[in-house]
């Protein structure tokens, strides 16, 4: 008796643990790397192109390559499910790293695209939403990538290489879903674009696109995106150019940014409010086009100024810019007044947009230029 | 019984391990948003005083059990409701805790697999973790705690990177009401839970620890909680919080040192799976020795069997779906509360007096 059922116990484990309902066979898997939404044709659908990593079979040395899904649906999430219409293998949205809204969707909101990936188990929310410059996202997707097969993963590298330039605004998806639910701060996320290298179309990152709410409002150009960076502290590298010529005599000094750090303080006065900015910013001298000598002790010195002087003006100029043309706290001054005056925030919370178009800023800048590189100066 | 007795570590590690259970992934889901930490700080005091009380009604009489004290305490007929309306309890509790963790595998991983599968399988293992002896669950404890809280520190140091310290800035925003209420949710989900070792706590081997254990644990077990509900802010920011179901799980998908360190929620679900099944096993345990008691019968482990499938069933009713679960949740303080606070309080000071007036 014992044996009998012993032997029955043996017979039902091996046939019914071995696997479960869950169970996914890589073969059967399509991984997503990325996705594309657009509205091209009739108003009410959404399109999206999902690229899906082609692994190759058989050889050892197989480069992955990618292909593309296209479909359409009444919903994102219908449009996804539809794209299975097309592929044999179920689609598997953990390893996507970038999805790229198109500028029609981006006006009418993006939050379904947030909604949809954080309700859907799959997708992580580290993934990183862009905005697209072009007509179409779907256009950016198919495009040939330059140094990879898989469009959206160089997309993503590329974001990640963007710290040694500081031109483009990073913004993961749990970031986002942070700032869209604050009135203190307005989100930006990074914006794409088409490029033409060397004869072949490629996609170029081109700063930053400002949301108002869920809603994209404008574009940052890569120079301002820089600048906005200074001001989020999240500057890590990347150039300043100080232009200094006169007429004929060409005098330019490229400095390498090494390292900044940023403190914004808010003041109240007599029932005013205005920023304290204090940027130390880390600099090494990459390039010199000029016959001046800025390695002596008094060029370095004059050099040092007219940074600071440059920094100050250039950050001022976006600051302004950014109130005057959108109206929208994208540097986090409101979140900065928050956390050291909450009584006062309180108070000014929904007239915020109005007091930020009026508020006035106090820009200190601090630039210490760390070296010259391997090379003195040019006698 | 010989093989239902366990040392004072042993019973500080199985307390800590039930605490832990299911906390590990519902945390942060009280109202206190960004200062959720501060909520924590100030329940654990507060759960010190409930153990203290938890303590004393076991001290009153040092050699019954805790259902012969109800009996000395309120009298034969309704000490014996008390203790049944106690048991009537805990086996909604294990249905609450089989339930938590049999969602949270459904809606994290597996999301076709029924529910039932995964309720039947934990409660096989429980049961046979329960029927092992009293000994064998908690030496297993005492083996498991370490794993659970160095993995757990693991994820809170490999977090830091991405630690965004303006999240939990700027503290108490929106005022103390708010930090208060979830204080009191946090102290009856998980601390006050702890009553339940009171039928477990007489096959202590040295009965004199007993406040050493509910002490211990309860300051061990809640700053692993603080740790990580200060970790959770740090990576996830307020609105993240208290929009997700399971926090835990997301912050620790936000982990990624290179590309070689990444996905680690799989170590969350792991230790939630070794926590809460230890949650379960303890419940099952103290449901079967107290019918056990009550009845007066030699062994629980007739008991164990039938609670156990009672609990399994249950669990696949207690709520309709998830969006349930959670809204449960912020109604569950209330609904413990009068188990957690106000019946201890009452038979403490009715057991008090009654030992008083029979010294006179």
């Amino acid at each position: 008796m014992n044996k009998i059922s012993t032997v029955i116990v043996y017979i039902i484990l091996i046939t019914l643990l071995t696997g479960c309902w869950d169970y996914k066979e890589l073969e059967d898997l399509a991984l997503v790397s990325g996705m594309s939404v657009d509205i091209l044709g009739e108003k009410d659908a959404i399109d999206v192109t999902i690229e899906v990593l082609d692994l190759g079979q058989g050889d050892v040395n197989v480069k992955p390559t990618s292909q593309k899904l296209e479909s359409s649906g009444q919903t994102l999430s219908d449009a996804v499910v539809n794209a299975l219409t097309i592929s044999a293998k179920k689609l598997s949205w953990s390893h996507a790293m970038s999805i790229i809204v198109s500028e029609d969707v981006a006006r009418e909101g993006i939050w379904p695209i947030v909604d949809w990936i954080y309700r859907y188990s799959e997708p992580r929310i580290t993934l990183q939403i862009y905005i697209s410059k072009e007509p179409t996202a779907n256009e950016l997707l198919s495009v040939k990538s330059l140094t990879t097969d898989i469009r959206a993963y160089e997309i993503d590298n590329m974001l990640i290489s963007d710290k040694y330039l500081s031109k483009t605004p990073e913004l993961m998806l749990y970031e986002l879903m942070n700032e869209l639910n604050s009135k203190a701060i307005y989100p930006v996320l990074p914006a794409l674009e088409s490029y033409i290298s060397n004869g072949t179309p490629t996609i170029a990152l081109a700063g930053g696109a400002i949301l108002n709410g869920d809603k994209l409002v404008g574009f940052l150009e890569p120079d301002d995106v820089k600048y906005y960076l200074f001001l989020r502290n999240k500057m890590q590298h990347g150039t300043l150019i100080i232009d200094s010529s006169v007429k004929d005599k060409k005098d330019i000094v490229s400095l390498y940014i090494i390292d900044s750090k940023t403190k914004i303080n808010p003041v109240y006065n007599d029932g005013e409010l205005s920023m304290k900015i204090d940027i130390k910013t880390d600099v090494v001298i990459s390039e010199i086009a000029s016959n001046s000598n800025y390695i002596s002790q008094e060029g370095q010195k004059i050099l040092t100024n007219r940074s600071e002087a440059f920094l100050r003006k250039e950050l001022e100029k976006v600051i302004e810019m950014v109130q005057v043309d959108y109206g929208l706290d994208i540097f986090g001054f409101g979140e900065v007044v928050k956390d050291k005056m909450p009584d006062l925030w309180r108070e000014i919370e929904d007239d915020w947009v109005s007091i930020f178009k009026e508020l006035k800023v106090d820009v200190n800048t601090n630039i210490k230029i760390r070296n010259s590189g391997h090379f003195k100066f040019k006698e | 019984m010989d093989d239902q007795k366990f040392t004072t570590s042993q019973g500080k590690s199985m307390m800590i391990l039930y605490i832990l259970g299911v906390t590990l992934i519902l945390l942060g889901y009280s109202g206190a948003n960004a200062d959720t930490w501060l909520a924590c700080v100030i329940s654990i005091p507060m759960a010190l005083v409930l153990v203290v009380i938890y303590d004393r009604i076991l001290k009153l009489y040092p050699n019954k059990d805790i259902h012969q004290i109800l009996k000395t305490i309120y009298g034969k007929y309704l000490g014996s409701i008390t203790s049944f309306i106690f048991i009537v309890f805990f086996i909604i509790l294990g249905a609450f805790v089989l339930r938590n963790m049999s969602e949270y595998i459904q809606v994290v991983s597996m999301e076709n697999t029924p529910q039932y599968v995964t309720v039947i399988f934990i409660s096989l293992v429980s049961l046979y973790a329960v029927n092992s002896g009293m000994e064998v669950l908690f030496r297993w404890a005492k083996f498991i705690l370490p794993i659970i809280i160095i993995v757990t520190l693991i994820t809170v140091l490999l977090s830091i990177p991405r630690f965004n310290y303006s999240y939990i800035k700027p503290v108490l925003y929106n005022g103390w009401k708010p930090v208060l209420i979830s204080s009191f949710n946090i102290l009856m989900f998980p601390f006050g839970e702890v009553i339940i070792f009171l039928p477990l706590l007489s096959g202590l081997e040295n009965k004199t620890d007993t406040k050493k254990v509910f002490i211990h644990s309860i300051i061990l077990s809640g700053t692993l909680i603080l740790i990580l509900s200060i970790r959770n802010i740090l990576l996830l920011g307020v609105p993240n919080l208290s929009l997700t179901y399971f926090p835990s799980f997301y912050a620790s998908s936000i982990i990624k040192i290179g590309n070689f360190i990444q996905r680690s929620e799989v170590i969350v679900s792991i230790n939630l799976l070794l926590a809460g099944l230890s949650k379960f096993c303890v419940i099952l345990l103290a449901v079967s020795i107290s019918l056990n008691n009550l009845f007066k019968t030699k062994d629980y482990r007739k008991y164990s069997t039938i609670v156990c499938i009672l609990m399994g069933v249950m669990s696949l009713f207690v709520y309709k779906n998830t969006m349930n679960m959670f809204l449960f949740l912020k109604i569950y303080p209330y609904f413990a509360a009068p188990f957690f606070i106000i019946i201890p309080l009452i038979t403490l000071v009715v057991g008090g007096i009654r030992k008083k007036v029979k010294k006179r």
